[in-house]
């Protein structure tokens, strides 16, 4: 899987991912939220543009990656979410508690 | 191969859930048509399926699984047989874990994906099989 992050300021941080989000690339998404919050950015938006196929090793990423960004005060949201991802989300009962929004660019223009 | 009917045999490693998603693009039978939300949550199952064998299965000298698809328009069928040790499932009473947990939810969501799920051992080799129904 490949990762870029890009600070858009205010402590938001958009992680571009591209590939499958899976039990091979789960640990490296888990490490590379980690980096970024460490680094400062707490307010974190992971986009699924380019990402075909999420699984539960990958919802554990984001789940550790969304406690990682709460405790450090911020959040963690998706964005551009295929409709396998949202079929994972809803089935998990996560789709709330990882909040998907249309735009990450725009995903904490209301705080 | 006539009759949606394809098998594939893996090794773990160097084989990965990776390989486990080219062989799901070779699995899938010309002219067999299904709806994208039938397709979408069988693979996503199988994936799934495939990645706790993979996990749970390599005891310390790899696993070996061998995966045959039976895929037509009306039911979208995959058996995993895999060398790893006997597991104990009980698929009624497995749940999806609560929003804070950060692993356990494979099984829970491929009985979420799938109409048939089970699981049996038989002769030292588990034998795992997903069923889907296509929907009319």
């Amino acid at each position: 899987m490949k990762l870029t992050v890009e600070h858009s300021g205010n402590g938001v941080a958009i992680i571009h991912a591209e590939g499958k989000l899976n039990m091979v690339s789960a640990a490296q998404l888990r490490e590379e939220v980690a980096a970024t919050v460490a680094a400062g950015s707490s307010r974190l938006v992971v986009d699924f543009a380019r990402v075909d196929f999420l699984d539960s090793s990958g919802l554990g990423a984001l789940i550790s990656g969304l406690k990682a960004a709460r405790q450090a005060g911020g959040d963690l949201r998706l964005a551009n979410t295929s409709d396998q991802v949202k079929l994972v989300l809803q089935l998990t009962n996560l789709e709330k508690v990882l909040s998907t929004v249309d735009d990450a660019s725009t995903a904490y223009a209301n705080g | 191969m006539a009759d949606g009917h394809r098998v594939f045999e893996l090794t773990a490693p160097p084989d990965d859930v990776d390989t486990v998603h080219r062989m799901l693009g070779l699995a899938w039978p010309d002219g067999v048509e299904v709806g994208a939300l039938d397709r979408m949550a069988f693979e996503t199952a199988l994936v799934e399926l495939a990645a706790n064998i993979i996990h749970h299965g390599d005891t310390g000298s790899g696993v070996r699984c061998t995966l045959e698809f039976a895929i037509t328009s009306t039911a979208l069928r995959a058996t995993l047989r895999d060398s790893g040790p006997e597991v104990h499932v009980d698929w009624d009473a497995v749940t999806m874990p609560g929003e804070e947990a950060e692993s356990g939810r494979g099984l829970a969501l491929i009985r979420a994906l799938v109409g048939q799920a089970e699981y049996e051992r038989v002769g030292g080799t588990n034998v795992w099989t997903i069923i889907r129904p296509v929907s009319s």
